[in-house]
């Protein structure tokens, strides 16, 4: 951002204090919850919007959730952005709590914990912040403590991806309870079912990344326990990668061969670290469907022949039954027939 | 020519196998047609292709389908119905092994639209038909078992068809596909032909075999019979209004909040009253000493009114019952207008009657569906479309109503004790 003079200057420093007055005022009420507040100010120089966030998840139970904000930067990042993420911790009985943060761009973030204690509980409390397990001591750590609240503050500027990681605020005292904050890239979401394809045929494997653009893509095959990249522009015929849209990637495999029956991950490279999604390919030959083709058209054929045949046998059947009703009429018609020529013959006897 | 006289139905016996052969071909032309959205969703992926572009695969499918019910009747007229079914099935089959080899979407067009639908056709017209040749008292219970494999196949194939193209592909699962549209064959077999004189009418002429069976088709008499064209323009008119809710159903529940399971639901409970109501429409019209015509219009004015219905359906209870209530109404006509068909005509044309009213009825039903989407999107939410296609079934009954009380065959004691007077 373009400042010039001390105009900028002073309107930076008010915007501070009036941030940290607004911090300071909700950390003294004591289990406050930290509404969503939105603080659009324009500058005389520069338009950006400062989006400030601020979300308070009582829960006495351990569960994970995560939580994004959107946050528009221009490249020299000022000091006046900032997001705090706040858990609370209900007693010391109560289990971990922890929470995903994630970072697409560099940001400014405070980490707030807030303990409520029964007071019961020993007066003394320990209040110390890991990173990934190991002790940090940093001048940017504020403990507070007001009636059974015990809060405490860390702001951090992450710049880099070795800021990434797990942070964890312990409070000791008799027990000991914490909260962590998982800050992480994006994640990217491969396919959990294989993709099918032929050999022969083109396939079209898709990544996805909807709601952050990651600023690059890279595509890896794996061979043996190892990963290596792709390079379309070396083998043209045979990969082709399709970044139409930054947030959507797609590798066009032509030509498939059995030797692609592999998987693949898609790496998307953001500025803080990168993460990879798994699409796993699965290829197949033209026998393999052919098979339970074969099977029902032949169930098909036998079916056919089975219908013919008992038609027929039912045909000889039934005619073979008409023959042997004809015989009996006939028989019977006989015995009828000379029955009369007796009674006619009897007839003229008695004439 | 004087009518063919009608033999005695068997009216069971080798009925029932014929009944059997209807309940394939139905599960396997409906219910495959029914459930071929799981491959839509594939050839949108693969071929890159537009969704409104590959929809087009199975409409041209099933307009070739009924388009074609009067060819598929002349053909079983002359030839009987057991070689077109067949034949029609082979066709259906290969349209589909040709598909699973297609590299554009023009080839699925040719090979599942044209070919299979040709297929389609020329197993749909004839099978039903012979079930209706096949019984008299019980036609239509019959007719209503017949046409009931639709329902249930669609049930079984969708996740069957999800689970081939999970398994092979989209080109495998087409190639298991047509392997088991094969199975129309066997069903085709079933077909045994009824020795009555109807069939044995317009016997083979020497020299050009195909001209008789197209005379039969190009000679008007069908189509000048006076109540088979009240009963065909009533169909025209309830089939325009017939699929809205098939079609629109799922749109609707979805603008009315409630999520995709739950709307999915509803057309799934509305499919499976359709299923009860096919059995027992057929069921209750053979059991009681109805008339048939009145049972169709009962059923027609139903359906219509719940369609009329469904939009103050604001709630999901209330609304699955009127879905439940239109797919029971719905199913319960099919058996009763082929049932009705053959009374007006005589076994011994019911294959051309069939087709033709099939091919009158493509009109409506390619024009329901757009016109309801039209309302639609002039009106800002469903409930024109489904007033006006609910209008549609109840103008389609007050047609039934101007039916006079024909039968065509004099000596068919097998109808109750009718008078041609009015009753």
């Amino acid at each position: 951002m373009r400042v010039s003079g001390s105009g900028a200057g002073s309107m930076r420093l008010q915007l501070l204090l009036s941030l940290a007055a607004l911090w300071l005022s909700d950390a003294n009420e004591p289990g406050t919850a930290m509404t969503t507040r939105d603080i659009n100010q324009q500058t005389r120089e520069s338009i950006s919007d400062y989006t400030v966030k601020g979300h308070d998840l009582s829960t006495p139970g351990s569960h994970l959730s995560t939580q994004d904000f959107n946050q528009q930067t221009e490249e020299n990042i000022s000091n006046l952005t900032s997001v705090v993420y706040s858990k609370s911790i209900d007693g010391f009985s109560s289990a971990p709590v922890e929470e995903n943060v994630i970072l697409y761009n560099p940001a400014n973030i405070a980490l707030l914990c807030n303990l409520t204690r029964a007071s019961t509980d020993s007066a003394t409390v320990e209040v110390t912040w890991k990173k990934d397990n190991e002790r940090v001591e940093s001048s940017n750590v504020t403990i507070n403590e007001t009636k059974n609240v015990w809060s405490t503050q860390y702001t951090l500027k992450i710049r880099d991806r070795n800021q990434m990681g797990n942070y964890t605020c312990v409070f000791k005292s008799d027990q000991e309870v914490n909260a962590t904050f998982h800050l992480q890239v994006p994640q990217i979401e491969g396919k959990e079912h294989h993709v099918v394809s032929y050999v022969g045929d083109t396939v079209v494997l898709v990544c996805k990344s909807l709601k952050y653009i990651p600023i690059n893509w890279i595509w890896y095959m794996s061979n043996g326990s190892d990963q290596v990249a792709i390079n379309d522009s070396l083998m043209p015929d045979k990969y082709i990668v399709d970044e139409k849209y930054a947030n959507i990637t797609k590798l066009k495999i032509l030509k498939i061969s059995e030797k692609d029956d592999r998987s693949y991950w898609c790496q998307a490279v953001f500025k803080l670290g990168e993460s990879k999604g798994k699409v796993s390919l699965k290829v197949l030959t033209y026998m393999t469907p052919l098979k339970p083709f074969l099977a029902i058209a032949a169930e098909v054929i036998i079916l056919v022949a089975i219908i013919f045949l008992y038609e027929i046998y039912s045909k000889k059947k039934q005619m073979h039954a008409e023959d042997e009703k004809e015989f009996e009429q006939i028989e019977q018609l006989k015995s009828e027939d000379s029955n009369g020529v007796e009674n006619s013959t009897t007839r003229h006897r008695k004439v | 020519m004087a009518d063919p006289t009608c033999r005695e139905p068997p009216d069971g016996g080798w009925g029932w196998m014929v009944v059997l052969a209807g309940f394939l071909q139905s599960a396997l032309v409906f219910g495959v047609i029914r459930s071929f959205g799981v491959f839509f969703m594939e050839f949108v992926g693969y071929f890159g292709e537009l969704a409104g572009r590959v929809s087009w695969v199975t409409s041209i499918g099933i307009a070739v389908l009924q388009l074609g019910g009067p060819v598929s009747s002349a053909l079983s007229t002359q030839y009987g119905a057991r070689p077109v079914v067949m034949a029609g099935g082979l066709l259906s089959g290969l349209g589909m092994l040709l598909a699973s080899f297609a590299t554009s979407l023009t080839h699925l067009y040719l090979s599942i639209g044209l070919l299979s639908g040709l297929g389609w056709a020329l197993v749909f017209t004839p099978s039903v038909a012979s079930v209706a040749q096949y019984f008299a008292k019980r036609r239509t219970f019959a007719t209503g078992l017949a046409v009931s494999g639709a329902g249930l196949a669609s049930f079984a194939f969708s996740p069957l068809f999800q689970l081939l193209v999970d398994t092979y592909a989209w080109r495998g699962a087409l190639l298991v596909v047509a392997s088991i549209s094969f199975n129309l064959v066997a069903a085709g077999a079933l077909l045994r032909p009824l020795e009555t004189e109807g069939n044995k009418a317009s016997a083979p002429e020497a020299g050009w075999l195909w001209l008789p069976a197209f005379s039969s088709l190009c000679q008007p008499r069908l189509a000048c019979h006076r109540p088979f064209l009240l009963f065909a323009a009533a169909f025209v008119l309830v089939d325009t209004g017939y699929y809205v809710p098939y079609v629109h159903l799922v749109p609707h529940a979805r603008e009315l909040g409630f999520d995709e399971y739950r709307a999915a639901f509803l057309l799934s409970s509305a499919a499976v009253a359709d299923l009860c109501g096919r059995v027992a429409g057929g069921w209750l019209a053979d059991r009681f000493a109805v008339r048939l015509v009145h049972s169709l219009i009962l059923w027609t004015v139903l359906t219509g009114l719940s369609m009329v219905l469904l939009p103050l359906g604001q709630s999901y209870s209330l609304l699955m019952g009127l879905c439940i209530c239109y797919g029971f109404c719905a199913g319960a006509l099919v058996p009763l207008q082929f049932s009705g068909m053959a009374e007006i005509v005589g076994t011994g044309r019911i294959m051309e009657g069939i087709g033709l009213m099939q091919m009158m009825e493509s009109a409506g039903s390619l024009v329901g569906a757009p016109l309801s989407g039209w309302l639609r999107d002039m009106t800002g939410d469903y409930t024109a479309s489904f007033i006006v296609a609910g209008a549609f079934l109840l103008a389609g009954s007050l047609l039934l109503l101007a039916l006079p009380n024909y039968f065509s065959c004099p000596m068919d004691s097998t109808t109750e004790e009718e008078t041609m007077g009015d009753p």
